[in-house]
């Protein structure tokens, strides 16, 4: 199987994930007990208002029609109304979902570039003290929940060695700068707002450390183990008997077969920073989009629950995929079609 | 290709490095403009910042959460509103006359009263506001459901409602009725279920506001926070020290508010932390506690259409099996003790019948004479008691009667249940827990008001009232009473129908809430200077009444 072929069939499957998906969101939305309409109107509600809510909603319509309704809505980007907000859900999902995509990705940028760091530390100096440090680390931020090492950064930054901002996007007193990617630190950039960028960027080390954590310290140990199997390997031997500089043989052919199972791990990770950032979210009052799905599900709003879950479920599809394919970059046999 | 990625990773280590650089520095800014890094420095201006749980609209023909209502009395103006004392005052009415009849109250509005987009107010602008408010049938909408035949301008100035029948509170229940501006909703809407109003404005009211109150809002962010500023064509008087900006931030975490009140980035509280919470909070340099009453109850509910609760002797074990003095001074410090089934503190709310009190033995005599003494008494039928999640001290008082409870050998169940499940549960007279702990706020400053959301036939299968008594008699009791003008008379009808609620046990009213906040100690809060908060939910919170003093 060639490289195309491989890529066709990973983008098949997604799509095939993907409706899977969205019938399970939309009949677990809708099989919920309580009557739909009360929960959105809220019980002081009158009956006018809520026969014209099923009215308007199609809830008397046959489940698979209302789910034509609704994935149609999805494929135009309509989710439906919020019934929290009282506005379509495709707004609320566009104000939130960027502040949560850059926490992600700075917690993933984060996760990748400490696990490499402590995982290769622990490996070339192993069974010294770096490793057992590294080890006890990597113990403690796996056992340790996120919202349990945000409480305590949280505490740390905030009380003890105030240094760095910890609670929301921005310091009070600086205006938020003007859309157009959501990040405030690349919209700050485009706008030239230098304090800005730097005030957005430190506002968002504590949350991203403390989301990427517990990630960090599984890759660390991955890439530490692969490494040192891959040290004993003959034809390292061989290299260091020809001569080759140490320094490459550790970047070349030892570091990059090992991270082959630590990559993949890191997609599965990163992908589930999006679900695991709600508690981040609410303990450092990130207004991102896990908060606002954690809200949407204590409140029943079932558009906004079915919305936040299928994005989350696209992005998983989506690092998934992506993984695949640098996984597959760093290991011919898996392009080629030697492993499957 | 690798080159690029050594410049990239390069690039971001260095950027990390320099931010860290420039955190560590932070502190030493001479730059008054920059906030310090390490906190959020204490802004210039005077500002009230505040926490709260969000209802994540202040659309005010929808909203009637609690933070809600502290947004929207800021936003919005309405005819007459209450005092701190519950003294109804004027808002933007200049003055009013009422009918001999008591049917058609006339009100002359205020000249010069401006909108925040600066147009004039008339009386055609509270007539869609109630018209609005009572076709999305949200909210409020209840309190007026009935009672209101019309509201109609009569001239730019003039409005006239009519009743259907005399209503007693009518005054009160105005103060709910937020008079939004026609031309800014209208030129606002957009698609929705209305006809030719659209969405009514409904999605455009949820992050900008049309209102003509002390502060306008100048920024929304859903579920994080709302910025209010003082406007300055507002008709009222502010206080020379009101706050310029108001913002309510959404989040009740403790560790949360704690940092934030520590960091001079908060000045008040949410209500929502827990006693031990409050505490830790009270001990931080330049920070207070206040407890005032509100009017707030704190009901166990019992649903009393399924055994073992439709039998009247188990409501009253429940009932003597609570230990009411250990609730408001161990459980609950600040939180009052309350022989009526409203708040104390509710005019009309005196009652001529004593509560059950605590008495274990008398429980166990309750039990005995209860038709399913056998059941409970030998652990096969167990009573479930309800708490919601969103309220962790709740549970405090379902593990006191469970506790209570197995020492006569009762057996009670204690579940914990999301605000949006308890509410769904209640819907349908079968998934009503046997008891729930529950809060519950007047509307208005008067025993009226709670004793028709608990009682009357109109709240049955609504989290107010999950007694499920669907009781015409008790109904018709209530009606009159509301209607009565009379007012020694009308609280004598409000006597009876609590003595009948008590000795039936229609739900314990365990204690008054104390509401807590912490503050910064430069704020000056109009409940805690005057001594007196209003029973009104919200307005506790007029901001225009606050002070910001120098620290």
């Amino acid at each position: 199987m060639n490289f195309k072929k491989y890529l066709l069939k990973r983008l098949l499957l997604a799509v095939v994930v993907m409706i899977g998906l969205s019938i399970v969101i939309f009949v677990i939305s809708r099989i919920m007990p309580g009557d739909v309409a009360t929960m959105a109107l809220g019980s002081t509600a009158t009956e006018e208002a809520k026969e014209n809510y099923r009215i308007a909603n199609h809830l008397y319509d046959p489940m698979l029609l209302q789910y034509f309704y609704w994935i149609g809505g999805v494929l135009r980007g309509d989710f439906g109304t919020s019934t929290s907000t009282d506005r379509p859900v495709a707004m609320d999902v566009a104000e939130f979902l960027p502040a949560t995509l850059e926490l992600v990705v700075m917690a993933a940028i984060i996760l990748v570039i400490l696990s490499i760091v402590l995982g290769v530390l622990a490996a070339k100096y192993r069974n010294t003290i770096v490793d057992a440090i590294v080890r006890v680390l990597s113990y403690i931020g796996v056992a340790m929940p996120s919202f349990v090492i945000a409480t305590l950064l949280l505490l740390f930054f905030g009380h003890v060695w105030k240094i760095i901002p910890v609670l929301g996007r921005l310091s009070y007193g600086l205006t938020a700068p003007a859309t157009v990617t959501g990040f405030y630190t690349i919209d700050a950039l485009i706008a030239g707002d230098i304090k800005v960028f730097f005030n957005a960027f430190l506002h968002l080390l504590v949350p991203a450390f403390a989301l990427a954590l517990g990630g960090l310290c599984q890759e660390a140990r991955i890439i530490r183990n692969s490494m040192v199997e891959n040290g004993s390997k003959d034809y390292l031997s061989a290299m260091r008997g020809y001569g080759v500089p140490e320094g490459k043989i550790l970047r070349k052919y030892q570091l990059k077969p090992s991270l082959i199972p630590a990559v993949s791990c890191m997609g599965m990770d990163i992908a589930s920073l999006m679900g695991n950032a709600f508690l981040v979210e609410t303990i450092f009052n990130w207004p991102g989009i896990s908060r606002y799905g954690l809200s949407s599900m204590l409140g029943k709003d079932l558009n906004a629950i079915a919305a936040v879950l299928l994005i989350f479920g696209l992005i998983f599809v989506i690092v998934n995929i992506i993984v695949d394919l640098i996984v597959a970059g760093l290991d011919p046999r898996i392009r080629l079609g030697g492993a499957k | 290709m690798k080159k690029m990625f050594k410049r990239v990773v390069t690039v971001a280590l260095a950027v990390m490095v320099l931010a860290l650089a420039m955190a560590g520095c932070g502190g030493t800014t001479t730059d008054t403009n920059t906030p310090p890094a390490g906190n959020n420095a204490a802004p210039a201006g005077k500002v009230i910042r505040m926490t709260t749980a969000f209802g994540d609209t202040f659309d005010p023909a929808s909203s009637m959460d609690s933070a809600s209502c502290e947004v929207i009395v800021n936003l919005y103006d309405s005819l007459v509103y209450p005092d701190l004392d519950g003294t109804i005052l004027n808002g933007v009415a200049a003055d009013y006359t009422i009918s001999e009849d008591g049917l058609v109250y006339t009100f002359t509005l205020k000249d010069g009263v401006k909108f925040h987009d600066g147009s004039d107010m008339t009386a055609q602008d509270v007539a869609f506001s109630y018209k609005r408010m009572m076709t999305i049938g949200q909210g409020y909408t209840y309190l007026f459901q009935g009672h209101i035949e019309s509201v109609e301008a009569a001239d730019d100035k003039t409005v006239v409602i009519t009743l259907t029948e005399t209503f007693a509170p009518i005054l009160n229940i105005l103060c709910r009725l937020y008079i939004v501006n026609e031309d800014v909703v209208m030129a606002n809407t957009a698609d929705g279920d209305y006809g030719e109003f659209g969405d009514y404005g409904t999605a455009y009211l949820t992050t900008n506001d049309a209102g003509s109150g002390a502060y306008y809002c100048e920024k929304y962010t859903i579920n994080d926070r709302i910025v209010m500023k003082k406007f300055d064509q507002y008709h009222g008087t502010f206080h020379e020290n009101a706050p310029e900006t108001v913002e309510i931030i959404n989040g009740t975490e403790a560790a949360t508010v704690r940092t934030m009140m520590a960091n001079n980035e908060l000045e008040i509280s949410d209500q929502w932390q827990t006693y031990e919470a409050y505490k830790a909070l009270g001990e931080l340099e330049g920070v207070e506690t206040v407890t005032y009453g509100a009017g707030q109850m704190v009901y166990l509910m019992m649903n009393t259409r399924v055994a073992p609760m439709d039998d009247v002797h188990v409501r009253k074990a429940i009932a003597y099996l609570i230990d009411y003095e250990q609730v408001y001074t161990t459980l609950f410090p600040g939180y009052l003790p309350t022989n009526n089934y409203v708040g104390a503190r509710l005019a009309g709310s005196d009652v001529s019948t004593e509560k059950i009190g605590y008495n274990m033995d008398k429980a166990l005599e309750e039990i005995k004479a209860s038709k399913y003494a056998d059941a409970l008494l030998n652990g096969e039928m167990a009573i479930n008691v309800a708490w919601v999640s969103e309220v962790p001290d709740e549970e405090k008082l379902a593990l006191l009667i469970q506790a209570s409870a197995s020492q006569i050998g009762l057996k009670v169940e204690v579940n914990k249940v999301a605000w949006a499940t308890q509410v769904q549960n209640t819907a349908s007279m079968e998934t009503t827990p046997h008891c729930n702990v529950c809060y519950v706020s007047p509307d208005y400053g008067e025993a009226g008001s709670l004793i028709y959301q608990r009682l009357s036939m109109d709240t049955t299968g609504t989290w107010q009232q999950t007694e499920w008594l669907e009781s015409e008699e008790l109904n018709a009791k209530i009606s009159k009473a509301l209607a009565t003008l009379d007012t020694e008379e009308r609280y004598a009808l409000y006597d009876e129908i609590q003595c009948e609620a008590l000795d039936n046990v229609y739900g314990i009213p365990v204690t008054e809430q104390g509401e807590v906040r912490a503050y910064a100690d430069h704020v000056v809060i109009p409940a805690v200077e005057r001594g007196e908060a209003s029973t009104t939910l919200g307005y506790n919170f007029l901001f225009k009444d606050f002070q910001v003093l120098d620290k």
